[in-house]
């Protein structure tokens, strides 16, 4: 029984050795297979007549496909073709680039054109504030600032859309202001600001608090 | 790792590619030139073995190498320069061959008349060339790629499964299966190519393949 278990592993262990070398033929052809695998094969070959067969057709089939079927292609043509195409797809980058960078100058134009509306909105109620004579008088202490004479504050402004430093110092030097400093990291300006003397500064603040694009408002202490 | 810290332990050939190619990647044309002359020939023969359309082998040479111009930074060096152009030119072969959504049978009439002919006529009739031709004709554009690049092109089955994208198996099933097609097309193979005309009966030897069908 033993022996009949042995030889039959025996049997199975060479088929499955022979189907291996079978399948790896073509790259032992070629001359591709591993020094493992070649030993293999090699081992194989010398004790299967099918094989050997095998191994020869593959030989001459390798031959043939070898010699046969020149195929002559046009190399320069075809070189000249690939050339014009990268001249043309070079060319087409290019102008997707320009279209691009077109885009994103009309981008920066708009944003800018936006934020110049913004602080002329801004240097308008600036300027409605300074001189509005129908803002109605409120009541005044004996002790309080002359009317019309006006008071100096300091105040802290923010916006919604930051704001060329320029464009917004041109607008306080046309109501009298002054940029103490900023803008700091959260885009926050100190501003030097002359509130009229027929306003409170707590109307005056509320108002430049209601000015579109003005994100916040407050005077410093 | 960039294309330009890339070496490589694969031959003086592939260095020679591998520098080529990493002057094409900082858009050298001179360089570009070089490779382009150089495997020319060997694509267009190979995609000749896939594709079997002169008219469209052209096209798609060039396609494979413009993508080489393109994506030459793109190279990882995990295989050897001619192995991933190769890799490049399969998949543009297989896509030309999808739009196409045929199988190219322009030689089938004289394959037809092989079932009836005697063996030997045929080849003196047709010559062995294009009998070998019109075998290949008969096994798909898959098992041609893995026969080309075996027998011509001498890759390694490895390097065929990463030109092919498929595991290696599916490589050695390829070749099994058309090995078998070409052995029931080419029974004589042997015999014709040692003396065409005189054709000696089939010995098994192909024959024998049928033990081998479970490969994956």
């Amino acid at each position: 029984m033993e022996c009949y278990r042995w030889g039959r592993a025996k049997t199975l262990n060479r088929k499955k050795q022979h189907e291996q070398t079978v399948a790896l033929l073509p790259w032992f052809v070629n001359d591709t297979l591993d020094q493992k695998e070649r030993e293999q094969v090699l081992k194989h070959l010398a004790g299967c007549e099918g094989c050997r067969l095998e191994r020869d057709r593959l030989i001459d089939l390798q031959k043939m496909i070898r010699e046969g079927e020149v195929v002559d292609g046009d190399v320069e043509f075809s070189l000249k073709r690939t050339m014009k195409r990268i001249d043309e797809a070079e060319r087409n980058r290019r102008s997707v680039e320009e279209v691009a960078t077109n885009h994103r100058r009309q981008k920066r134009f708009f944003v800018s054109m936006a934020m110049a509306a913004g602080l002329s909105m801004f240097l308008v109620g600036m300027a409605v504030l300074v001189g509005n004579p129908d803002e109605p008088l409120e009541y005044q202490t004996l002790t309080a600032d002359a009317p019309g004479q006006g008071s100096t504050r300091q105040m802290q402004i923010g916006f919604v859309d930051p704001i060329p430093a320029a464009t917004l110092r041109q607008a306080l030097i046309e109501t009298e202001s002054n940029i103490v400093s900023g803008p700091d990291r959260q885009g926050v300006y100190l501003l030097e600001v002359n509130v009229p003397g027929n306003v409170s500064q707590e109307v005056f603040l509320r108002r430049i608090q209601d000015i579109e694009g003005v994100k916040h408002a407050a005077f410093t202490p | 790792m960039s294309i330009h810290e890339l070496t490589t332990s694969r031959g003086p050939e592939d260095a020679e590619n591998l520098k080529l190619l990493q002057q094409v990647a900082v858009k050298d044309r001179a360089a570009f030139e070089i490779l382009y002359r150089k495997f020319h020939p060997q694509l267009t023969r190979y995609l000749m073995r896939i594709i079997r359309r002169p008219e469209l082998v052209e096209e798609v040479v060039s396609d494979t190498l413009f993508v080489v111009w393109e994506k030459a930074t793109q190279f990882q060096g995990r295989s050897r320069v001619s192995t991933w152009v190769t890799g490049i030119a399969y998949l543009k072969g297989i896509k030309a061959l999808d739009r196409l959504k045929t199988m190219p049978e322009q030689h089938a009439d004289a394959l037809n008349e092989y079932d009836a002919a005697d063996e030997s006529d045929l080849i003196n009739r047709i010559g062995l060339q294009q009998w070998l031709k019109n075998g290949l004709d008969q096994i798909s554009p898959d098992q041609r790629s893995v026969v080309e690049l075996t027998y011509f092109s001498g890759y390694s089955y490895q390097e065929i499964a990463d030109i092919m994208g498929c595991p290696v198996n599916t490589v050695k099933t390829r070749m099994f299966h058309a090995r078998r097609r070409l052995a029931s097309l080419l029974p004589s193979l042997e015999a014709a190519v040692a003396e065409p005309g005189n054709v000696r009966e089939n010995e098994g030897g192909m024959l024998s393949l049928g033990e081998s069908e479970n490969l994956e």
